[in-house]
């Protein structure tokens, strides 16, 4: 095969397939052929990704108006989610020392191709 | 054979399933009995399978017979059981095979609504994929390169702000 077959899977498995990957691969993925960017470049794929990273927020998010606005919308909760890992890597019982420090996460600047734009860190 | 009292199939009952090819496979019928689109086909005379052939109908038979007693999942469970992508070892060799064939089981655990089977199959596509680079894809699937390379710088920098971790 050739996953060339990733390509001629019909669109609603290649999204199944593609909706395991991190972000990080999704954007590899995008780089291998014109028919690989489309297939990540599917809206659904963005929005589910960010519905399962904000499942659990007390605060109902927006949705964007253009659904080709996911993928950014999902980009900043990327970053957010970043922050979360770190924090819990942090308050576990071995990092106790850094977990006693006032440990600050800083803002972060992301470039990307919507502009610049600012992720509020835990400060 | 009578739909209506297979729910209740014993372990010596076997039903008979048919390939498009005509491969005959006489299975337990509590195989039949978990998988709605299986128990459809059970049993008719000259009943068989559009779309699924003799070698893939009986890889995906062979993993139904190996999981009979798994539990059946509820939709919370399926759901983060399906987000993780680890995969049990019996399953990691089962689909271990030829990429042509990885792909025919997926089409049709799909067809045939086995969700846990399609999972599986998914999975594994999507670890061959895991932090691979764009290159690396490419030719582990071998596909080719379609961008210009102009198109190609374009892209990796719309790509940069997930490269950073």
């Amino acid at each position: 095969m050739q996953l060339q077959k990733v390509g001629t899977l019909p669109n609603e498995l290649a999204n199944k397939i593609l909706s395991l990957l991190p972000a990080e691969n999704l954007c590899c993925a995008r780089e291998v052929s014109r028919r690989w960017r489309e297939m990540v470049n599917e809206p659904n794929l963005w929005k589910a990704k960010f519905l399962s990273t904000t499942q659990y927020d007390s605060v109902p998010l927006s949705y964007p108006s253009d659904p080709k606005q996911w993928e950014e919308v999902y980009c900043v909760h990327h970053f957010r989610e970043h922050n979360w890992v770190l924090v819990e890597v942090m308050m576990r019982p071995e990092y106790e020392e850094c977990y006693i420090l006032p440990y600050v996460f800083p803002d972060i600047t992301i470039h990307s191709k919507w502009g610049t734009c600012l992720a509020h860190g835990f400060g | 054979m009578d739909n209506g009292t297979s729910n209740s199939a014993s372990e010596n009952e076997t039903i008979t399933l048919k390939s498009c090819d005509g491969i005959e496979f006489h299975i337990d019928a509590r195989i039949a009995n978990r998988y709605t689109l299986l128990n459809n086909w059970n049993g008719g005379e000259s009943a068989c399978i559009p779309n699924v052939n003799g070698k893939v109908l009986e890889k995906v038979l062979e993993w139904c017979e190996h999981h009979i007693n798994d539990p059946q999942l509820n939709c919370g469970d399926d759901d983060s059981r399906r987000r993780n992508t680890i995969i049990e070892e019996w399953d990691e060799n089962f689909l271990s095979c030829d990429q042509d064939m990885l792909f025919e089981i997926i089409l049709a655990a799909n067809y045939l609504e086995i969700k846990p089977l399609l999972d599986l199959g998914c999975k594994t596509v999507a670890n061959m994929m895991k932090s691979k680079s764009p290159e690396e894809i490419r030719s582990a699937f071998n596909i080719d390169n379609d961008y210009t390379p102009e198109e190609e710088e374009q892209f990796r920098k719309e790509n940069e702000w997930a490269e950073d971790y």
